[in-house]
């Protein structure tokens, strides 16, 4: 989950390198880097973030170049540890993103043939692997080295003495684009949009050689043609505007993103009949935020249509998932995340149908799933996911309104957008003094609210730095009740419904060991306010825009948590935004 | 000195004025006489010896790379290059930096020019800024001469000083790159050549040249008055299949493949594309330029307009003064007006078309059903569906729905 | 030029409709009151332009952005004064500066009328002094300004539109705008008076209706969606797109109608009626000098005039509104003052309204429930539920 960019052409490349390396610094900040060719290699490479770097291209001429934005996986972040890397005699540089699994092996051998190693990466075998198969032809050095690396990459690679750059791609995300007399490389299409529309996208264990008279694609040795596609540039624009954070800007976007999701989705009915076949069963992948809004999924098709549903973390799946049948859905964001990838090819291997939600069109999972349900959250910058979080769960609302073919749900979600705007004037000060001051807070829900408890507490957690929990309301006295003190808030989300009584009697139990408890519940209510610290009033509502401004209100209560301690909220430390590793 | 051979185009807008025509091609690209303006005007600059042209495109820009390719096609060489946002003339310069080998000509992709006009000003002294005369000066910004040279350049003004205006035509050497890296955002907030020039100016070294033959087009309604002078001086031809009892008056030019069925009228001039069938019995009148694969059926009379490919007027209608999209049907009967019943001038949107005699612009892939009546003055968006017997009047959006 | 657009007040008078919004996006015409501003300084050719934001200022800014034209945007953490909010902006500014209320409607003339050096106030006539500050002025310059003064009866007051020089702005420590433009004068620097041209603003929750008649004069006729042929249509009269009107309606313009909504069949509409996005009119329903915001369902047979219906309210079936002229008490405490005014009826955001509600001459706040048949007056405070 680095960024990578590559360029060659007729403009000075280490402009275009850098500003495209901004641009991917979603995907990783520890460190960054580039070389650029003219004749020899020139090198720079620095830890920290280049947003911070300026923009200082001295010493790097040449029309060609590479450059890297790292997300640390081997070795701590430091300058040495930045790549590109050398190989011994300096004439090779290779920037990458991926794991290389067999690294240490391979190291061992390099080493007792004589290389000197500069740093602790795993991407430095690379070099000296290709340095060792060179001779004269930089791309048949490479595609002999390819075969030798287990693992996950997208590399580029450049030598002295020869004008290009060879790209290799094996489950990280590389694309090409397509300019005038000139191509570029990159992790993602963000830092091409600037400079042209026209990209591949190029297919696992491609390598490609991009050359001044254009570029080659082969895989397995064999040519191969990709086909250009064209980007929507105008929907890449993403301003913040007046906002202090991307975060808070997509905060406040969540009520059209719901609308726009919902009515999208209805207008999808051909990936909607994949759900139809389906009246058995359905598992879902998911990770991180995304896992959370596939086990409000879980409780949502499991209520209202009588469909059994399993939810699993993309990561375990490959370990304990027997071969199944039933369709299987993966839920990402980004549609690059490595692990709901993986999952989804395992079951396409099994013959089930796949199904993907994402937000990014043209992703990965789009090309592996045999339908793809896109949610309308546009580009989201800031690390920590709320806008595509409301998305998913808006989709996974009006999947279930048709699956269960119930139209007064379906009435509902087309006002659930005023509900979240109303959510976002509400007053919050006092419980965000609250929990700045705490070391470690729960999040209590049941029912559809456990999901939400979860993801409020990943917010806080991956914003603020406080440690966070949640938890079934259920659960807590089987075990972390032990943990209950003064100095640890507990968030409770007593909504109405079948769950309320007993959350009030859970609040009480808490609230009976010490613990300051910040209720959610519902204006107008005269219990909950009793028997809690600090009551936050939601609007009046249902069930279904219940959840929705729950969550929105857990979202904004980690947010000026985080802005209260003064944290990074757009790029929490040693967090990227899509996951590209396993 | 060297002759100037190589020519920087600007064809990067949409042309928002030409909407709906632009809902699937840049404003250069809308053909004028069955070929694209850009068409017209690089033809014009090869015939006046520019050998290699490099198009600045964003809008569109697959529509003009697909129909250029790389200029073998019409003997020239062509390159491109993309702005990506339209942050002014001095941005869409920079864009092709790198790409002209020395003194060269920049042009406004959307104006017409005749060949030896543009001969004539690639041999002026650098820099060169082209002019031209208009009856209407203050709808422009305008140049102020002393003898050859300009003076000054003034924005647009109720009381401009000059009935000369800048017509988007200009002769460089390479050190204008240089300059047009000095320039800041202009209070329009963009990257203005004008600011450049002004350097040129205030030393006394832009040269300018009065064209007279420039005409540029604005809005949809300008295209029936480009026309004019393209069929004016158009050469009759019949490559087509002429059936027998087809009364043909005037220079009528026929493209392969196409039939004209019996009984048909045609009065020229006129101009009908490549594989379309005219007729039975239909009657064109002049100045009526046709495209590529339209079907013009039975009865029915079209008046000085224009229709792009693949459009089908088949039976019983009638089209005046109209400015017509590619792939649009016409149902059965349905007409559009083309003069009011005060016989003022006609206004589109709220725009005045300073014609008395207008119809209406309609987009690409409008559907009509049968027995629609079209206003005079209206504008129909791309992509629109007309339910049968409509009445239809003024400005509707791409896409909108008439239904029962 | 710059510009700098105050948007951070609240304008309480304006409640319930500033719940969740400052007075200066409440939609007019379906546009919120500062694109109109923003508009009239592009076309006055001036683009740098700064807006200040202050409460419910995320609500502000999202807006801005979903404009074109990118502003700068500068926080006002307290609305303590118009003069204080000038101020919190002083740091991007270096040439001479309008400075325009963002929830005032001004054409491109007055813009142009005041120039472009020194210092200047744009002044009008009016006949309701007691909401202005109003001006004495001798030989074209500003001699006296007075805030919000006891006495009635015709006089010039100022608009909100300024015109000052950077060093004035970098020297403000007053927290409102009359006592700023007192020391200027004290002090003898020249303000001119600039008698300007369009200019409306709107003091109370009814006078967004004639702001509505005002800014709907200029409405251009577009039409999109899914219009039924059965629709009659007269004067200027535009409709967003995917919106769908049914046939057997009847439209009068000038009105303006959002994006996705629903209308019909035979529902009549108009004049000088805007329509928000996402709303749905049932049949029946007459409609005539009301502002409709977004998410708003009106069920059928009602008939609604001289309103404001806030955003998400939900009306069944049989509403009506009967315009009356009377004395509302508004405000808070001490400031509670009785205003007047004629309307149908102003509703807040999310009020929900029973079948058959008549409403004469009423203010039902934010999250009002009515439960069927009831006959309201007066003024109905937040969340109140009349049964």
């Amino acid at each position: 989950m680095c960024g990578i960019v590559g360029y060659i052409g007729r403009r000075q490349a280490a402009r275009i390198i850098i500003d495209g390396l901004k641009k991917l610094e979603y995907r990783g900040y520890d460190s960054f880097g580039l070389a650029t060719l003219n004749g020899d290699i020139s090198l720079a490479k620095k830890g920290g973030r280049i947003s911070d770097a300026g923009s200082n291209t001295a010493g790097l001429s040449g029309r060609i170049g590479i450059g890297h934005t790292r997300w640390a996986t081997h070795g701590i972040p430091n300058d040495q540890n930045a790549h590109p890397h050398l190989d011994c005699t300096g004439k090779i540089a290779v920037v990458h993103n991926g794991i290389i699994e067999n690294y240490a092996e391979l190291r061992r051998d390099l080493t007792a043939r004589g290389h000197t190693f500069r740093s602790d990466t795993d991407t430095e075998v690379i070099s000296h692997l290709v340095e060792e198969h060179f001779q004269g032809d930089l791309s048949s050095a490479v595609a002999e080295v390819l075969p030798l690396l287990e693992g996950s990459y997208a590399i580029l690679v450049i030598a002295e003495g020869d004008d290009r750059i060879i790209a290799a791609r094996k489950a990280s995300p590389l694309v090409i684009g397509i300019g005038d007399r000139e191509l570029f490389c990159a992790s993602d299409v963000t830092p091409l949009i600037d400079h042209t529309r026209r990209v591949i996208y190029l297919d696992d264990g491609d390598c490609a050689v991009l050359s001044c008279s254009g570029c080659l694609i082969t895989t397995g040795g064999e040519q191969v043609s990709r086909p250009v596609e064209e980007v929507d540039w105008d929907i890449m624009d993403a301003r913040k505007g007046g906002f202090a954070h991307y975060m808070q800007k997509e905060i406040f976007e969540q009520p059209q993103v719901f609308y726009n999701t919902v009515h999208a989705v209805r207008e999808s009915p051909e990936a909607l009949a994949y759900f139809v076949g389906s009246r058995m069963s359905l598992m879902i992948v998911a990770c991180g935020s995304s896992y959370h809004a596939a086990l409000l999924y879980k409780y949502l098709i499991e209520s209202y249509c009588d469909i059994p549903v399993r939810v699993e973390i993309g990561s375990e799946f490959k370990y304990y998932a027997p071969p199944l049948t039933v369709p299987v859905i993966g839920i990402t964001q980004s549609g690059e995340t490595a692990d709901t990838l993986a999952a989804l090819k395992m079951a396409k291997a099994w013959g089930c149908p796949t199904i993907a939600i994402t937000n990014v069109v043209g992703s990965s999972v789009t090309r592996i799933a045999d339908a793809t349900i896109y949610t309308r959250a546009g580009p989201e910058m800031s690390v920590a996911a709320t806008k595509s979080f409301i998305a998913q769960l808006a989709a996974g609302l009006q999947i279930t309104a048709f699956l269960s073919d119930n139209t007064a749900l379906e009435m509902e979600l087309n006002r659930v957008n005023i509900m979240i705007e109303d959510t976002l004037t509400i007053e919050v000060e006092d419980a965000v003094a609250l929990c700045c001051t705490a070391q470690s807070i729960f999040f209590i829900g049941r029912g559809l609210y456990y999901p939400v408890a979860l993801e409020g507490a990943l917010k806080m957690k991956e914003i603020s730095y406080i440690h966070a929990e949640g938890y079934a309301a259920g659960e807590l006295k089987h075990g972390p009740f032990a943990l209950l003190s003064p100095d640890t808030p507990v968030i409770a989300l007593a909504m109405p419904g079948k769950t309320y009584p007993v959350m009030i009697s859970n609040i009480k139990e808490i609230k009976a060991r010490g613990a300051p408890v910040i209720g959610i519940g519902i204006a107008g209510d005269s219990e909950l306010p009793e028997i809690v610290d600090l009551f936050i009033p939601l609007p009046p509502c249902n069930e279904v825009a219940g959840i929705a401004m729950a969550s929105v209100m857990l979202q904004r209560l980690a947010y000026y948590v985080a802005d209260g301690l003064g944290c990074d909220i757009d790029k929490p430390r040693n967090l990227a935004k899509s996951v590209t590793v396993e | 000195m060297e002759p100037v051979t190589e020519c920087i185009l600007l064809a990067a807008g949409e042309g928002k004025r030409m909407r709906p025509l632009t809902t699937s091609r840049p404003k250069v690209m809308i053909p004028l006489a069955n070929r694209p303006m850009l068409e017209h005007l690089i033809l014009a600059g090869k015939e006046a010896g520019i050998q290699r042209f490099i198009i600045v495109v964003g809008y569109g820009e697959q529509a003009i790379r697909e129909y250029f390719g790389d200029g073998s096609r019409i003997g020239v060489e062509i390159d491109y290059v993309v702005q990506r946002k339209q942050l002014g003339t001095a941005d869409a310069l920079r864009s092709a930096e790198g790409l002209v080998s020395g003194n060269f000509l920049m042009m406004n992709g959307d104006m017409l020019l005749s060949a030896d006009e543009i001969a004539e000003f690639c041999r002026m002294p650098i820099p060169a800024l082209a002019v031209s005369e208009t009856d209407h000066p203050e709808d422009y910004g305008v140049v102020l001469l002393e003898g050859d040279r300009v003076v000054n350049l003034e924005e647009k003004s109720k009381n401009p000083k000059s009935r000369l205006i800048n017509a988007g035509a200009y002769l460089f050497s390479l050190e204008i790159f240089e300059r047009i890296q000095m320039i800041g955002l202009s209070r329009r907030g963009e990257y203005e050549l004008t600011d450049a020039l002004m350097g040129y100016i205030n030393e006394g070294s832009l040269f300018a040249f009065c064209l007279r033959s420039w005409m540029d087009v604005g809005y949809p309604w300008d295209i029936l008055a480009a026309h004019e002078l393209f069929l004016d001086a158009l050469q009759a031809e019949n490559l087509g299949t002429v059936e027998e009892g087809v009364v043909i008056k005037g220079t009528v030019a026929i493209g392969e493949g196409t039939i004209i069925r019996s009984g048909s009228y045609i009065e020229g001039p006129c101009i009908i594309g490549k594989d379309c069938i005219v007729g039975p019995h239909a009657y064109i009148r002049p100045r009526t330029s046709i495209g590529d694969m339209c079907h013009i059926g039975n009865a029915v009379e079209i008046k000085n307009s224009v229709i792009l490919n693949k459009t089908k007027i088949p039976h019983f209608n009638y089209i005046g003064d109209s400015v017509i999209g590619s792939g649009c049907n016409f149902g059965a009967g349905t007409k559009i007006a083309n003069l009011r019943h005060d016989y003022t001038v006609v206004h589109v949107g709220g725009i005045r078309t300073g014609r008395k005699k207008f119809g209406a612009v309609i987009g690409d892939n409008v559907l009509f059903g049968i027995n629609c009546s079209v206003n005079t003055g209206s504008l129909i968006g791309s992509g629109c569906r007309i339910a049968p017997h409509s009445f239809v009047d003024g400005v509707y959006d791409d896409e909108t729905i008439i239904s029962r | 030029m710059q510009a700098v657009i105050l948007a951070g007040g609240e304008g309480w008078r304006l409640r319930p409709l500033t719940k969740n919004r400052p007075k200066a996006l409440i939609p007019v015409g379906n546009r919120p009151l500062i694109d109109y501003c923003i508009e009239a300084l592009l076309e006055s050719g001036i683009r740098d332009i700064i807006v200040v934001v202050g409460y419910r200022r995320e609500r502000v800014i999202r807006h801005l952005n979903t404009l074109d034209h990118e502003v700068k945007v500068v926080v006002q953490e307290k609305q303590i004064g118009s003069a204080n909010a000038l101020a919190c902006a002083s740091h991007l500014i270096h040439d001479t500066t309008l400075v325009l209320s963002g929830d005032n409607y001004l054409d491109a003339g007055s813009i142009e009328a005041i120039g472009t050096s020194g210092n200047a106030i744009m002044v009008t006539g009016s006949l309701s002094p007691s909401h202005y500050g109003v001006v004495q002025v001798q030989d074209g310059l500003v001699t006296s300004l007075m805030e919000k003064p006891d006495e009635k009866g015709p006089c010039m007051v100022s608009s909100g539109l300024y015109l000052f020089t950077p060093e004035v702005i970098k020297s403000i420590r007053e927290y409102d705008m009359s006592d700023l433009v007192i020391r200027l004068i004290n002090d003898g620097i020249p303000i001119r008076a600039v008698y300007g041209g369009d200019w409306y603003d709107a003091i109370h929750s009814w006078d967004l209706l004639g702001q509505n008649h005002h800014l709907l004069q200029t409405n251009v006729s577009k039409r999109s969606g899914t219009i039924s042929r059965f629709v009659t249509v007269n004067g200027r009269v535009s409709i967003g797109a995917r919106s769908i009107i049914g046939p057997g309606c009847t439209i009068t313009g000038p009105v303006r109608i959002g994006e996705d909504t629903t209308i019909g069949p035979n529902v009549i509409i108009g004049p000088d009626v805007s329509v928000g996005d996402r709303a749905s009119i049932e049949p029946f329903t007459v409609i005539a000098n009301s502002i409709i915001l977004d998410d708003v369902c009106i069920g059928s047979h009602s008939r609604i005039k001289d309103s404001v219906i806030g955003e998400g309210c939900s009306i069944s079936d049989h509403l009506s509104t009967i315009t009356t002229e009377g004395f509302y008490s508004l405000g808070e405490g001490d400031g509670k003052m009785l205003h007047r005014g004629t309307f149908g009826a102003i509703l807040g955001e999310r009020v929900s309204l029973e079948s058959s509600v008549v409403l004469k001459g009423c203010i039902l706040g934010n999250d009002c429930q009515v439960q069927s048949g009831r006959r309201l007056e007066g003024v109905i405070p937040d969340g109140s539920r009349v049964i």
